[in-house]
């Protein structure tokens, strides 16, 4: 292996892309060129720097917010004859069972409910 | 943009809430570096999420985030035609004389340990921004999105002997860059 291709294959080693035979041809020739294996130590250096750096964004609040929207299911409109009667029938069972235990498993059991759940607890707290 | 009656399938969309959403801060992250703008990156997300949901009954795989991150490639060349008047250029483009950058063109002898003091979230951000396309895409998807060779392949569409060597050469011109950093007195 010549200098030329270990300059490009060393970065696959790095990455882990090599299948086993590949690696070694690498290893090898990194094994007896002083020049190729600093420049593997400074990459590996380089990326385990870039690691601990915080390279990523993290998207707004309000880009979240504008995405959900545009879903079917996050879109503000007005409620269809179905879910109102949903809505009250889900009113009257929340009114009649007292008990927070038996709440959750009405909620744990019912998708939709448990969407709208969490939609409603991620606008009563900005910052989720 | 209007939404069909098949796109307003609650049941697809909750399918696609949880494909999709999990991925916002990478496709963002993609977004910001690619287009270098945080508020047309914001623009750019939300029609790649757009064109997403409107794709997914067509989506099979294998993974969602590289689809993603094609969709998203798609809008930006859209968004880089906008700006076509602008010296900033398109996705593809490759700065004249890039080709003939030398991989290597710092002193073998520098003392590897001095070149990569800890530097700062900011300036790193910063130097790879300055790369040039297509390698500061194929650098953000491998070294910040961490996608496999194989998936950078797929969601730019070229083989991964390409994806390869654009990687080695976003890596030697990120050194360069570093190292000429290290040389400015602070």
């Amino acid at each position: 292996m010549t200098c030329d291709e270990a300059e490009i294959l060393l970065h696959a080693l790095m990455d882990g892309e090599l299948d086993a035979g590949h690696a070694r041809e690498v290893e090898e020739h990194i094994a007896g060129c002083a020049a190729c294996a600093a420049q593997l130590a400074a990459y590996r250096e380089m990326s385990q720097a870039i690691a601990a750096a915080d390279m990523k964004y993290t998207a707004p609040l309000a880009l979240r917010r504008r995405i959900e929207a545009s879903l079917p299911q996050g879109q503000t409109r007005a409620p269809s004859r179905r879910a109102v009667l949903r809505g009250f029938a889900m009113g009257s069972a929340v009114s009649a069972i007292a008990a927070p235990g038996l709440v959750a498993i009405v909620l744990r059991n019912d998708a939709s409910i448990r969407r709208l759940f969490r939609r409603i607890c991620v606008r009563c707290r900005p910052g989720i | 943009m209007p939404v069909n009656a098949t796109h307003d399938d609650p049941e697809r969309a909750r399918r696609f809430r949880e494909a999709a959403l999990p991925h916002l801060d990478d496709v963002y992250t993609l977004a910001r570096y690619l287009l270098r703008d945080a508020t047309d990156a914001e623009d750019a997300v939300q029609e790649c999420y757009l064109r997403a949901l409107k794709h997914f009954d067509g989506y099979r795989g294998p993974a969602m985030k590289p689809w993603l991150f094609a969709i998203l490639r798609n809008v930006c060349r859209a968004e880089f035609a906008r700006r076509a008047s602008s010296p900033t250029g398109a996705i593809e483009d490759v700065p004249e004389g890039a080709e003939q950058t030398p991989l290597w063109n710092e002193a073998q002898e520098t003392p590897e340990a001095q070149m990569l003091r800890t530097r700062d979230a900011a300036t790193v951000r910063r130097l790879v921004s300055a790369l040039a396309e297509p390698f500061r895409e194929t650098f953000v998807l491998r070294e910040i999105n961490n996608l496999s060779y194989r998936e950078i392949a797929d969601a730019v569409g070229a083989p991964v002997g390409t994806v390869m060597s654009r990687l080695a050469r976003a890596r030697a011109m990120l050194r360069s860059a570093w190292m000429a950093e290290e040389e400015q007195p602070r």
